[in-house]
């Protein structure tokens, strides 16, 4: 779990501060589980959740949410891997991250 | 739209010995008969219980049907439910310290006795030490060796610890681990959690919808900074506005050490540790305000804060603080 997030965080771009945030808060959650599905979601993507501005308007406003949903390993779903692309952070940059736990049976009935 | 189906599985018997069951099922049905004294639009449950540890004792017994409440004292460690045949929900609640236990639609033909096995589990009585986080602050940039003595299972560190987290401290508070740099030290394990009477003597009640004033008033006493603050609030805030009310009680240095012992070289000037205890409570009882150490900056300093969210039994609150009298 740590080290597939320190992965993909990498990826996102965060630092080591931020990822340190994140991975305290959700791994601890996510390891209760003995499997979880996995999504990210990124900017305007979050703004299911939150609409958000700033003055003056930041050069790169770089949201990042994790959806998971607890799974067990009886429970068959083949995702595609997802691609994580590196967010840009020159200039005045603004990172939010957050997550959201789910429930897969809600997951699949609403996607 | 794909749809997920949940089977729930009768294994029989052969399969596994009643103890593996029990460990596997908090609920299964052990047999189904067909008795012919049931009246025809009638049927039988009989829930026999258990725990984990085999304690159970003939007291009163909180279950739900289909969402009605009910209450009985059980007999033989059974609890037998007249109902009509058909599909139905229960619920059952024995103890603080367990987990509640909720069947699935459990379907019953008429004129037919029902058996089940319920085995409650302890759960509530183990809680996480949950993020305690270790802050460090030298007068010079210093290699620094923690060494910590984590006492609980299901232990869960950041960044990596093996026998020890080694790394350079900066005044700054920047802990450097090679490429990569932190802001603290992080670790979290379950642990017993049942608030002692010393515990529960002192405190404060704290409104949900005050929490946030309440911490920073009692943090800005205690010594922290507005990061340090805004790590502890974000965290335990949002859990604390959850409740009506909540009991709070804090515990400071050595008396963390029950959590975890921890062991820094070299030695910091001023180590302060403060762990937040507490839980959701019903209402108030007697408590004495307690009185918030405040931290000593000077020097190479150290923070750590931490805490647990507790199961605090109302009953057991106010026996014991009635033998303290």
């Amino acid at each position: 779990m740590i080290s597939f997030l320190e992965e993909k965080l990498t990826l996102a771009g965060l630092n080591s501060k931020e990822q340190a945030d994140f991975i305290t808060y959700w791994v601890p959650r996510l390891t209760q589980n003995e499997i979880n599905f996995v999504r990210f979601e990124f900017n305007e993507e979050c703004n299911r959740y939150a609409e958000l501005e700033i003055t003056p308007k930041p050069d790169h406003l770089v949201r990042f949410y994790m959806v998971w949903s607890p799974m067990d390993s009886a429970t068959q779903l083949t995702p595609r891997a997802q691609q994580i692309s590196a967010q840009k952070r020159e200039g005045f940059t603004v990172l939010e991250w957050g997550g959201v736990e789910i429930s897969l049976e809600n997951r699949l009935a609403t996607e | 739209m794909k749809r997920i189906v949940l089977f729930i599985l009768l294994i029989p018997n052969l399969l596994f010995a009643e103890e593996e069951l029990k460990k596997v099922f908090p609920i299964y049905r052990i047999s189904s008969e067909f008795n012919k004294s049931i009246a025809t639009n009638s049927a039988v449950y009989e829930f026999q219980f258990d725990t984990r540890n085999g304690l159970i004792q003939e007291e009163l017994i909180r279950y739900s049907i289909d969402g009605v409440n009910g209450s009985k004292v059980l007999k033989n460690k059974t609890l037998t439910i007249q109902s009509t045949p058909g599909k139905h929900i229960f619920q059952f609640y024995y103890h603080d310290v367990y987990n509640e236990v909720y069947s699935d639609s459990l379907k019953i033909e008429a004129r037919h006795h029902d058996s089940y096995s319920v085995t409650f589990h302890y759960a509530r009585i183990q809680k996480m030490n949950e993020k305690p986080v270790i802050y460090l602050y030298p007068q010079l940039e210093t290699k620094v060796r923690v060494e910590m003595d984590i006492h609980g299972d299901d232990i869960f560190t950041y960044p990596q610890y093996d026998d020890a987290w080694n790394f350079v401290a900066h005044p700054n508070g920047d802990l450097v681990f090679g490429e990569n740099t932190y802001n603290y030290l992080f670790w979290e394990a379950s642990q017993r959690a049942i608030l002692t009477a010393k515990q529960t003597a002192s405190g404060f009640f704290v409104e949900g919808k005050n929490a946030i004033s309440f911490l920073e008033e009692k943090l800005t006493q205690a010594g922290l900074n507005a990061k340090e603050q805004a790590d502890f609030i974000t965290y335990w805030g949002p859990r604390l506005a959850k409740n009506e009310l909540n009991f709070v009680h804090f515990e400071f240095n050595t008396e963390c050490d029950v959590y975890a012992n921890i062991d820094i070289s070299p030695k910091p000037d001023n180590l302060y540790r403060v762990f937040i205890v507490w839980g959701a409570v019903s209402e108030r009882f007697d408590v004495k305000e307690q009185e918030i150490k405040t931290m000593n900056r000077s020097g190479f300093t150290v923070l750590e804060w931490g805490g647990q969210e507790s199961h605090i039994q109302q009953s057991f609150v106010n026996k014991n603080q009635k033998t303290e009298l």
